[in-house]
Formats: structure tokens, C-alpha cells, sequence
């Protein structure tokens, strides 16, 4: 019987043992809540400033504000680590009341971008088809992505909702890429790339991105050349605007968020059309919302504990390798 | 004519496509030409419809391995295409409900467990195949670690922050700017050759 050595044993551990490993590794500090802070690199500090930037400029032109472009360019497979970013964004916006303008690049993403946006206009009271609109998805995209440059309504004559573009109060003042500061294209795809070669070559307008962490190599060439101001990459991308976003929240409104939120609708008598949203909370609507603030961060913890285990099994696999080759050539 | 007639228009709207773009004069002309374009798309998704529905009707009729998986295909397709419709014309029917139930759980969980299954790829890839077997492969997987280091430092380990970052921003940025340059001379060559008729797979084969 031939004697099994112990880098023989290191190098053939079964993979469910390596699956059970990861899962318990990625589900623990998932179920423990624990959070990740971190810091904010130069890429997404650009995006947070670029919508301050529009703020500013909106304080000061009321009659004609800037608005903002986000494009939900994901399919469901990437949600998890996409949907804290246009959460983020969408949330950053509403805060400082800049207008906002969503579609979804992706056909089967239609339910998804309307909910997002939806889900976070209703934290902030926005008022449809004056503070946000939401357009569907707009098909051929690249069609309509060039006549953004002439006049978005000649295209989509309807919204998502079904209402006239042209009856849309925010669509009337924004729907040319004059009246857009910002596109935020949020992808698991090269769509981003399509953004630069149609909004920011054809018409100069700024762009940023937010992609999942395995596409994030691509787009640092257009980082460097300014054809995008800023990028989101992978789930800490997302932690980091998750925290800009959570100190800004707390410098406007407070340590309460979850009690402001539950009354922003007591005091209001603007009539809700409730087919976009029903206005109010339920309790545990309410520590939902709450909880999707921490969602980038928290799912990072998981994160953290999964890298060092891959750094691990990629430490383990080669010292059994060396050690193999090393018995190998003495024989 | 059947193959003249498709590439004189690829070449006059290839043409007209490049000039309004090129010719502030010819702007106007941009508008008519989108809308053409979302009505001609649009014809693209009833011939994707008919086309998958043609290729599963054949593995039925021809009791291929694996029919169960079109019979799969198809209820869902339907089903889905069905409440989606009678729950757009009747939103205060149970059918919207149910087509966003359907779609919220179980579209969105089945996508993202594919996509979380790379976990566990990664976890096996990492264990079995990341070796030093060679100098330029040990490169790769110090790399691969400082990055991985990196994207979730904290505390003692920012150091790896900055290095991810020079790692990201100076060969990472160099190699992918030479494939991106690559990509778009391709795009421009191919562009120009289905212009001028040269690349004509697009019109399918045979005469």
C-alpha cells in the first residue's frame, strides 16, 4: 500500500469540504451583522462630488436644474452587489433634491430599476413626475441614447407608468443632455463603455460607473482619460458610497432617520398616486429600509473573511505543490 | 436583389448614419432615422420569440434528450408572457401581482444564486489551479493576492489599499488600454467593411 505524504493530503482536501468552508465563511459574519468601514477612494469620492456639484448648481438656477441620469444596465444575477449602488446614488440624489431620470438598459431588469427607484423615492416623500421619473426600458437602448442629445420625449412619447412624456412636469424641463449633469450607468456588462462612445464622445457628458468587481478592470482606461469622472467597483465601491451617503444622512437629517421617515407622510397632504408607491410605513417596512443603508457594508464582512480564506487554500495548495515537486525531483 | 437590395441599404443608411453626426445641417434627420430604428428593433424580438420557439418545437417533435427542459421553456415563457399582459391591461387584477411575485422571487433569487455559485468556483479554481509553477505565473498570483488583500483592507493592512491601486492604475490600465485599442480598430474595420459590402456574413448564407 503506497504511504500518502502529508503535502499529498494538502493538496487534495474534496471540494465540499472547501464549499462547506466557504459557505460558513461567507455566512457567518452575514448573520452576525458585522459591517466593514471603509476608506473612500478618489474613484468614488469623484461621483459623490460631481451630484454636490449639481446641488450647488441647482441652488442657484431653481428654474432650470440639472438633473440626473441613472441607467439600471444590470440583469437580476448581478443584484447584489449592484443594488447598494444605484440604492446609494438614487438616495444621494433625492437628499439633495436633485431630479432624477431612471431606465434599465436590460429588458428582464424592468420590475427591478422600477422598484429601486420606487423603494428609495418613497424614504425621501419625492413626488413622481416632478422629483424622479422612471422611463421602462427604452428599446433599441443606443437609439435612445442618442436622442437624449435632441429631446428624450420625441422617443419615449410614454414613462414606465404610461403617462405623456410631454404631461411630465420634470421631463419638461429635463430632457436633453444639456439639462443632465451626471450619467450613473450601473452594469455587470460593457454597456458602460457604450455610454462613453455615445453620451461623453457625441455629446461631452459626464459619466460614471458602477460595475461588478470582475468587470472593474476594464474601465480604469477611461478613468485616466476623464471619459468617466468616477467608478463604483465591486461591492466596496458600493461601501464606500454606502458611507458617504450614511454621513451625509446624518448631517441633514440626524441620528433619527427611522423616525423622520416614519413621519414624512403624516404631515404631507400632497395625494400620492399610489401606483408608483403607497405612501407610509409599516414597522418592519420600516427597520427593512433601514437595514438596506448597511447592505454593501455588511455583505463586505463576508467578504473580507472569503478573500483571506481564498489567500489561504491559494497558500495551502502551493505549499503542497512545492513540497510534491520537491520529493518528486529527489526521486 | 435579395442580397443587392439589403446591401445598398446597409451602405446609403451607413453612410447617412456617419454624416448626421459629421454635418450639423443633417441633425434633423437623426430623429426620423432613431424612430426607424425602434420600429425595426422591434420586429427583432418577435423573431427571437418565434425563433426559440422553433428550435424547442423541433426537440418536442423530435423527442431529443432533454425535452423535459422545452417543455420547461415554454410554460415559463408563456406564463410569464401571459399574466404580464392580462396584468398590464388589468393592474387591479391578481395577475400583476403575480407576474411581480414571480419575477421578485423567483427570476431574482434564481439569477443571483447562478451568479453567487462563483464563490464556490473561485474557491475551488484558487485552491487547485492558482499554482507557481512557472516566474510569470507566480507574478499573476502575488498579484491576484496583493488585490484581493487590497479590495477588503482594514487597519495595519491599508498598505495593500495603495498598492491595489498602483496595481489597478498602471498595468492594469496599460494592458486593458491595449485591448480596448485593439477592440476599436476591429469595430471601425468590420464597420466600414459591412458599409462598403466587403463583410456580408450579416445576411445569412446561401444565395
Amino acid at each position: 500500500m503506497m504511504n500518502t505524504k502529508w503535502f499529498d493530503k494538502l493538496i487534495s482536501i474534496e471540494k465540499k469540504y472547501l464549499y462547506l468552508i466557504m459557505f460558513i465563511v461567507v455566512i457567518i459574519p452575514f448573520l452576525l451583522k458585522m459591517t466593514y468601514k471603509p476608506t473612500v477612494s478618489p474613484e468614488v469620492r469623484n461621483i459623490y462630488d460631481e451630484i454636490e456639484n449639481i446641488y450647488q448648481y441647482n441652488l442657484s438656477n431653481t428654474e432650470q436644474p440639472m438633473g440626473l441620469l441613472v441607467t439600471f444596465d444590470y440583469s437580476p444575477s448581478t443584484n447584489a452587489e449592484l443594488d447598494p449602488m444605484t440604492m446609494s446614488v438614487l438616495r444621494h440624489a433625492f437628499l439633495r433634491k436633485v431630479p432624477v431620470v431612471t431606465w434599465t438598459g436590460f429588458i428582464d431588469s424592468i420590475d427591478l430599476a422600477r422598484r429601486v427607484t420606487a423603494y428609495i423615492a418613497k424614504e425621501f416623500g419625492a413626488v413622481y413626475g416632478e422629483d424622479f421619473v422612471f422611463m421602462g426600458y427604452p428599446y433599441p437602448i443606443n437609439a435612445a441614447v442618442i436622442a437624449f442629445g435632441t429631446d428624450i420625449r420625441a422617443f419615449l412619447v410614454k414613462d414606465y407608468y404610461g403617462n405623456l412624456s410631454t404631461e411630465l412636469p420634470l421631463l419638461n424641463k429635463i430632457n436633453n443632455y444639456k439639462q443632465i449633469g451626471l450619467i450613473v450607468t450601473v452594469s455587470g456588462t460593457s454597456y458602460p463603455r457604450f455610454w462613453v462612445t455615445y453620451a461623453n464622445t457625441l455629446y461631452g457628458k459626464k459619466i460614471a460607473t458602477g460595475i461588478t468587481a470582475v468587470s472593474a478592470a476594464e474601465f480604469y482606461p477611461f478613468l485616466q482619460t476623464k471619459q468617466m469622472i468616477g467608478m463604483m467597483g465591486g461591492l466596496r465601491g458600493a461601501a464606500e458610497y454606502e458611507e458617504l451617503v450614511g454621513r451625509l444622512e446624518e448631517d441633514l437629517i440626524g441620528d433619527d432617520v427611522a423616525g423622520h421617515m416614519a413621519g414624512l407622510y403624516d404631515s404631507r397632504d400632497i395625494s400620492y398616486d399610489s401606483t408608483v408607491f403607497e405612501p407610509g410605513f409599516e414597522d418592519e417596512e420600516l427597520k427593512e429600509h433601514m437595514s438596506s443603508r448597511f447592505t454593501a457594508r455588511r455583505g463586505m464582512s463576508s467578504q473580507v473573511f472569503s478573500h483571506f480564506y481564498v489567500i489561504l487554500l491559494i497558500i495551502v495548495g502551493n505549499v503542497g505543490y512545492f513540497f510534491k515537486r520537491k520529493a518528486e525531483k529527489k526521486r | 436583389m435579395k442580397r443587392t437590395l439589403p446591401l445598398a441599404l446597409a451602405f446609403i443608411f451607413g453612410i447617412i448614419g456617419v454624416c448626421v453626426q459629421m454635418v450639423p445641417a443633417l441633425k434633423g434627420l437623426l430623429d426620423s432615422m432613431l424612430d426607424w430604428m425602434a420600429i425595426i428593433a422591434s420586429f427583432a424580438l418577435a423573431i427571437g420569440i418565434a425563433s426559440l420557439t422553433r428550435h424547442h418545437m423541433s426537440k418536442i417533435r423530435r423527442k431529443q434528450k432533454d425535452v423535459f427542459y422545452s417543455y420547461v421553456t415554454f410554460v415559463a415563457m408563456f406564463f410569464m408572457m401571459i399574466i404580464g399582459l392580462v396584468g398590464y391591461f388589468r393592474p387591479e387584477s391578481v395577475f400583476q401581482q403575480l407576474f411581480e411575485n414571480m419575477y421578485n422571487y423567483v427570476r431574482v433569487p434564481l439569477d443571483a444564486t447562478m451568479f453567487s455559485l462563483l464563490a464556490f468556483y473561485i474557491t475551488s479554481a484558487a485552491y487547485r489551479a492558482f499554482r507557481a509553477r512557472t516566474w510569470l505565473a507566480t507574478i499573476l498570483l502575488v498579484s491576484g493576492v496583493v488585490v484581493m488583500i487590497g479590495r477588503v483592507a482594514f487597519g495595519p493592512l491599508l498598505f495593500f489599499d495603495d498598492l491595489t491601486a498602483w496595481l489597478m492604475n498602471v498595468p492594469t490600465t496599460a494592458a486593458m488600454r491595449g485591448v480596448l485599442i485593439g477592440v476599436g480598430l476591429g469595430i471601425v474595420a468590420t464597420s466600414i467593411k459591412i458599409v462598403l459590402g466587403i463583410e456580408r456574413s450579416y445576411l445569412g448564407g446561401g444565395e
